[in-house]
């Protein structure tokens, strides 16, 4: 049954900070995160009757936002040289105001890694979704959703282990 | 670090970040989401508040007295908002309601009047009726049914048709809380009301925070006068919840 039949108030009251984390891991920019899954959202709202029959609603309004980011990027693209969506060339200054709520030498790991593993850490740690329903999600095979998933916490282990145990022969 | 703990770290580091954006904010944008892409008015069961009204009752909690109002004029548009309900005209010239508790229905009643909707809105109690099902030839009788219903039927007094009520009633969210309607004032013929009913009575449950007291999609009269048989009918007082003992009613499969 899934969440057929599901209200949408609850659905949103229940999925929004989940939704809004896996988001601001991806864009790593929190104004930017709010309003890309506000919009998801609304068209989630906008077509309830649709979007209540998926299998797992809030991957869908995380796939959305996460398109919306790639066209407004291409849209700007097309009048000035910016950087791809995906990409944050100063983990440091990404963020803004996020780094009050994002644990920032975290951040910084999640910011190095190429925007795909992100999107993988984003829905399988963040939504819980498994293997199988982030690569419908994200458009990937399985297999790929392995990969990155395994690179991605090979580079966060990597980042985030204390130099002197970096230097020591594991 | 295993990758368990890794997760729970990534998990944890990111906990305090939350979605600020209010519901009704996300409903407003959908809204013009679906008039740009020209999507019929979706219309709730009206036929249901003549009917054990668990199928399109929306559940309220009450609150004590009345509560601060905010006035915000952006442009064209106009919000009230109360704690209670709030009510949003848009440039378009909708107007929804957005219902959260069960308080100052007089004050809900003038605000949608200032809006331009010639509005009604009256609580009504909430009566049980047994229904002794039909016994067939060489079966035992079965038991009485119960059904609370409105006390009495005003849906079938005085309503306009069932294409004015498409046109100007659109249930936003269908949910117990919060509700959410939206108001097309234009479509209103000349001379209707539209009736907006709080249940009272409803068994206490956890469904309705215990207050016993819902709330029926609204309905358009044919004209502004208040059903006769709600005439004589007494408001409901505006409590704080309560505990209930009583067990939730059965849900009931859509």
């Amino acid at each position: 049954m899934g969440t057929q039949g599901l209200d949408f108030a609850e659905f949103y009251y229940r999925s929004r900070d989940n939704c809004f984390r896996a988001v601001l891991v991806s864009v790593g920019d929190q104004d930017a995160a709010q309003e890309l899954v506000a919009e998801a959202f609304a068209r989630a709202c906008a077509s309830w009757r649709t979007v209540s029959k998926h299998p797992a609603p809030a991957a869908w309004v995380v796939r959305t936002a996460l398109n919306i980011n790639v066209s407004r990027w291409r849209r700007r693209r097309r009048e000035v040289l910016v950087a791809e969506p995906g990409a944050i060339a100063d983990p440091a200054a990404a963020g803004g105001t996020a780094d009050s709520v994002f644990d920032p030498r975290i951040k910084a790991a999640l910011m190095r890694l190429p925007a795909r593993q992100r999107q993988v850490i984003a829905l399988r740690l963040l939504l819980d979704l498994d293997t199988r329903r982030t690569a419908d999600a994200l458009g990937i095979t399985p297999n790929t959703v392995m990969a990155h998933m395994a690179q991605a916490l090979a580079a966060l282990r990597h980042d985030l282990m204390p130099e002197r145990q970096q230097e020591s022969p594991s | 670090m295993n990758d368990e703990e890794l997760g729970v770290a990534v998990k944890e580091s990111i906990r305090g970040a939350h979605m600020n954006i209010p519901l009704e904010q996300i409903v407003h944008r959908s809204r013009a989401l679906r008039s740009r892409r020209r999507i019929p008015a979706l219309a709730v069961g009206f036929a249901a508040a003549a009917t054990a009204t668990t199928t399109a009752a929306l559940v309220l909690t009450s609150a004590p007295g009345s509560v601060p109002v905010q006035h915000v004029t952006a442009g064209h548009t106009r919000t009230v908002v109360t704690a209670a309900w709030t009510v949003d005209e848009d440039a378009d010239g909708t107007v929804t309601i957005y219902l959260r508790q069960y308080a100052d229905p007089a004050g809900l009643q003038r605000t949608l009047r200032a809006d331009g909707i010639n509005a009604i809105v009256h609580p009504i109690p909430s009566v049980v009726d047994a229904i002794q099902p039909p016994v067939a030839p060489l079966q035992p009788s079965k038991p009485a049914l119960r059904l609370r219903r409105p006390a009495c039927f005003y849906a079938t007094t005085n309503n306009a048709p069932m294409s004015v009520q498409h046109a100007v009633v659109t249930v936003s969210l269908n949910s117990d809380l919060p509700a959410a309607f939206i108001i097309h004032p234009d479509a209103m013929p000349h001379g209707s009301a539209l009736f907006l009913t709080f249940l009272g009575g409803m068994p206490a449950s956890l469904k309705n925070d215990n207050t016993g007291v819902m709330a029926l999609p609204p309905v358009v009269l044919n004209n502004d006068t208040l059903p006769a048989c709600l005439a004589n009918t007494k408001g409901m007082p505006q409590t704080t919840p309560k505990a209930s003992t009583l067990k939730p009613p059965p849900t009931k499969g859509t």
